[in-house]
């Protein structure tokens, strides 16, 4: 029978109809599942997609903000580098030369000029050239305006190609250099000429900002402030320079004159000498005859003649005395006296001459004084020298003191030297002579010198002898009380 | 080619070729595809306007100079960049050569302008940076990092033109490097030289003892520009990875040469951008 076959694979049919259905239905669920999966992830990276540009964006900027900084920090680090060298510069030609190409590219910029306002010959100096051939800087200079630089050089403000507000302004400045991106700021020292400095750049990237203006417009001051320095120093060196000179001179004229006294003093010395030894040899004749004829050698003589005679001596021998002084004096002058010079007791000294003139002393009545310290030290002299200058002083002392007068001699210990006073109360000095009165033939204008006779050489002499024994002498006195001179004498160690 | 096996070809060109793969093309036509050649390209200091070579006695531009290296001594070597991929991964959909004329079917400066939100006039100025700090990244299956590509120029048509050829169909990102990645880049490249001595480069396992003789270092300039004045730090990583005494040469580029490694791409020489390529002597 046949129908059962179609029956079970009737059968057959619907059973693996619904497998297959199931199967399907499964399947779809799946890919429904996957096709979620898939557009969360999808949108999941789309999402992402948008961050990633965020992120993009941000860093961007980021990383144009850290290279301004960098470039900043870089300029900064130059300009205090430049800064230093600068202000330590005192020659004004050297300061300009601190800006090295180097320097300048660290600031962000490839060439700079700098100018200097000559007012008197109405032109530019260029100090500073960097980056320019020469053709180049004589096309600027060919090209510069002196009126529109002069403008800046007035306005006394930094300019720059961003921010000059005047479009013919800048478009004249931009023609000058040839340059696009340029800071030009004033260099304004307060002394001498003042001027300008452009730095600029040919660099595509480069955009300028007032940050580097500001740095620019910092190296300008910096470089006026060095000038006006510099040019101080130089005024200030130039001042002493000059006074030095002044003062070399003056040196020079005076110690020209020095060598001119000393040899007129040489001169007089000499002089002194050849006449003093020139007037000797008559007066030894004259003296030697008048004797032989008062010794009535050649006959007797009437007592008028004899007394004539002795006049004539008399005379010869102040002469003598008078030649033998100014030997003398000529003689110390010139170095060439002969001192023997040994320890001496000033009291044997003192003693010995105070007899002398014990009879003089007497004849008018004065009192003779002795002051001598107690254990006076010896003193280094020339006895025969030093006998003179007492011998002067002494005879000056009873000469000038009238009757019932009193000398002082007073010795004293003085450091390493004895000073010696020797007073009077006699006539005294008048204030104004007191200078002159050690000087060669000087001799007061009063009443005793009139009568007396003098040569006017005792204290000149007394003085010279005492400066060759390295002593000093003075005088203190006061008219009709009376003087007092002093000296001193090394002491013998 | 001589009595010597050869194992390397040293290569420098002009950096301002304007696409650094065909170079290569050539010199493969002869020497082979899977021929190692480790090179640089000249640089300028960014100025784009003249680079120079240097042969014996001459100096020249708008050329190639090479070596061809064989013997005793044994070589490592060590690419990396430390740039990282950012976003979706986007197709090529229309290239020539080192040209990307479309992607995703867009004109291929929309990348950049969605990126950044810029109109091609502005990307235009900071083109340069753009093209350093976020260059362009081709996903190569296989190897460690993306093979990246500096943009150039960008046409009027909107189409970027980069320094090496970038295949049609091919998948990129838009990358982002920091400081601190470019640090460890160098690192690991100067350490792979360390370890790897070509015969050996698709099992690295090998003579890790050989002492360095020399080291060759061919710096992207574009890490210069990066770390700006942290550079040094770069040569102070690969110097003491590769020990204080061994002899440190090498020069800033405008791009590089160097194999890939990984046995996709049969040890093959490409151009790369931005990478710190450390050639290691060893014998």
């Amino acid at each position: 029978m046949p129908e059962p076959n179609f029956f079970i694979l009737g059968v057959i049919l619907v059973l693996l109809t619904m497998l297959f259905a199931i199967f399907t239905l499964v399947k779809m669920k799946r890919i429904r599942e996957l096709v979620r999966i898939v557009s969360n992830l999808n949108r999941s990276l789309e999402e992402m997609d948008e961050q990633a540009k965020l992120i993009v964006r941000t860093d961007m900027e980021l990383n144009k903000t850290q290279s301004e900084l960098d470039k900043k920090i870089a300029g900064l680090y130059t300009l205090q580098r430049l800064s230093r060298a600068i202000t330590t510069t005192l020659e004004e030609a050297k300061i300009f030369e601190m800006i090295e190409p180097r320097r300048l590219e660290e600031m962000g910029f490839e060439k700079a000029l700098a100018f200097l306002w000559n007012d008197k010959e109405r032109k530019f100096s260029l100090p500073l050239n960097i980056g320019f051939t020469q053709q180049e800087t004589q096309g600027v200079i060919s090209r510069l305006d002196t009126e529109i630089a002069l403008r800046i050089l007035e306005e006394e403000k930094t300019l720059s190609s961003f921010s000059i507000e005047e479009a013919a302004l800048k478009e004249s400045i931009d023609r000058i250099f040839g340059m696009k991106a340029y800071v030009i700021a004033p260099v304004l020292p307060k002394h001498g000429e003042r001027g300008l400095l452009f730095v600029g750049t040919d660099s595509a990237d480069v955009v300028l900002t007032e940050g580097d203006e500001e740095l620019v417009t910092i190296l300008a001051n910096q470089l006026g402030q060095a000038l006006e320095n510099a040019r101080l120093f130089e005024q200030t060196w130039r001042a002493q320079q000059e006074l030095e000179n002044k003062v070399e001179q003056r040196t020079k004229e005076l110690t020209d004159a020095l060598e001119k006294i000393k040899i007129i003093s040489k001169r007089k010395s000499d002089f002194i000498s050849a006449v003093s030894h020139e007037l000797r040899t008559p007066l030894t004749s004259i003296k030697g005859f008048a004797a032989i004829l008062l010794a009535e050698k050649l006959g007797a003589l009437p007592a008028a003649v004899k007394e004539r005679l002795e006049k004539i001596n008399r005379h010869s021998d102040e002469l003598v005395h008078m030649i033998n002084d100014l030997l003398d004096i000529a003689r110390i002058e010139s170095g060439r006296m002969t001192m023997k010079i040994e320890p001496q007791d000033l009291k044997n000294i003192v003693a010995s001459v105070s007899d002398l003139i014990t009879v003089q002393c007497k004849s008018k009545n004065i009192d003779l004084v002795q002051h001598l310290e107690a254990g006076l030290p010896p003193v280094f002299a020339d006895r025969s020298q030093i006998d003179r200058v007492f011998i002067n002083l002494l005879g000056n002392a009873v000469k000038f003191t009238p009757q019932n007068g009193k000398i002082t001699i007073r010795a004293e210990r003085d450091n390493d030297h004895v000073r010696v006073d020797i007073s009077d109360t006699g006539i005294g000095i008048p204030e104004e002579s007191l200078e002159s009165i050690f000087e060669e033939f000087y001799r007061i204008d009063n009443e005793i010198n009139q009568q007396v006779k003098g040569t006017g050489l005792g204290l000149s002499l007394v003085k010279n002898i005492i400066e060759a024994h390295k002593g000093i002498i003075s005088v203190k006195s006061k008219l009709n009380s009376g003087s007092t001179f002093s000296f001193t004498l090394p002491i013998a160690k | 080619m001589g009595r010597h096996h050869r194992e390397l070809g040293l290569l420098f060109s002009d950096g301002l070729n304007e696409n650094g793969s065909l170079l290569l093309k050539g010199l493969q036509q002869k020497l082979g595809l899977s021929f190692p050649i480790f090179g640089a390209a000249a640089s300028d200091n960014f100025n784009f306007l003249k680079t120079y070579l240097y042969y014996n006695e001459d100096i020249f531009s708008d050329g190639a100079i090479g070596v061809l290296l064989g013997g005793k001594l044994k070589f490592g070597l060590g690419v990396r960049h430390g740039w990282r991929p950012l976003g979706k991964l986007r197709r090529v959909t229309k290239c020539s050569g080192n040209t990307i004329k479309e992607i995703e079917n867009k004109p291929a400066v929309e990348l950049y302008k969605e990126y950044f939100a810029k109109e091609a006039a502005e990307l235009k100025k900071d083109l340069k940076i753009i093209s350093v700090f976020y260059p362009i990244g081709i996903y190569l299956s296989g190897e460690k990092e993306y093979l990246l590509r500096n943009v150039r120029a960008i046409k009027e048509d909107g189409s970027l033109v980069c320094q090496g050829d970038i295949p049609e169909g091919s998948e990129i990102r838009l990358m982002i490097g920091t400081k601190e990645s470019c640090l460890a880049a160098a690192k690991e490249a100067a350490e792979e030289a360390k370890k790897i001595t070509l015969k050996s480069m698709f099992s690295p396992s090998s003579k890790e003892g050989l002492p360095i003789k020399l080291a060759l270092v061919f710096d992207s300039i574009s890490r210069y520009m990066l770390l700006g004045k942290d550079a040094q730090l770069e040569l102070e990583a690969i110097q003491e990875a590769i020990g204080p005494d061994v002899p440190i040469a090498g020069l800033y580029t405008f791009g590089e040469q160097a194999p890939l490694k990984s046995v996709n791409y049969f040890g093959r020489t490409h151009f790369h951008n931005q990478t710190i390529s450390v050639l290691s002597i060893k014998g």
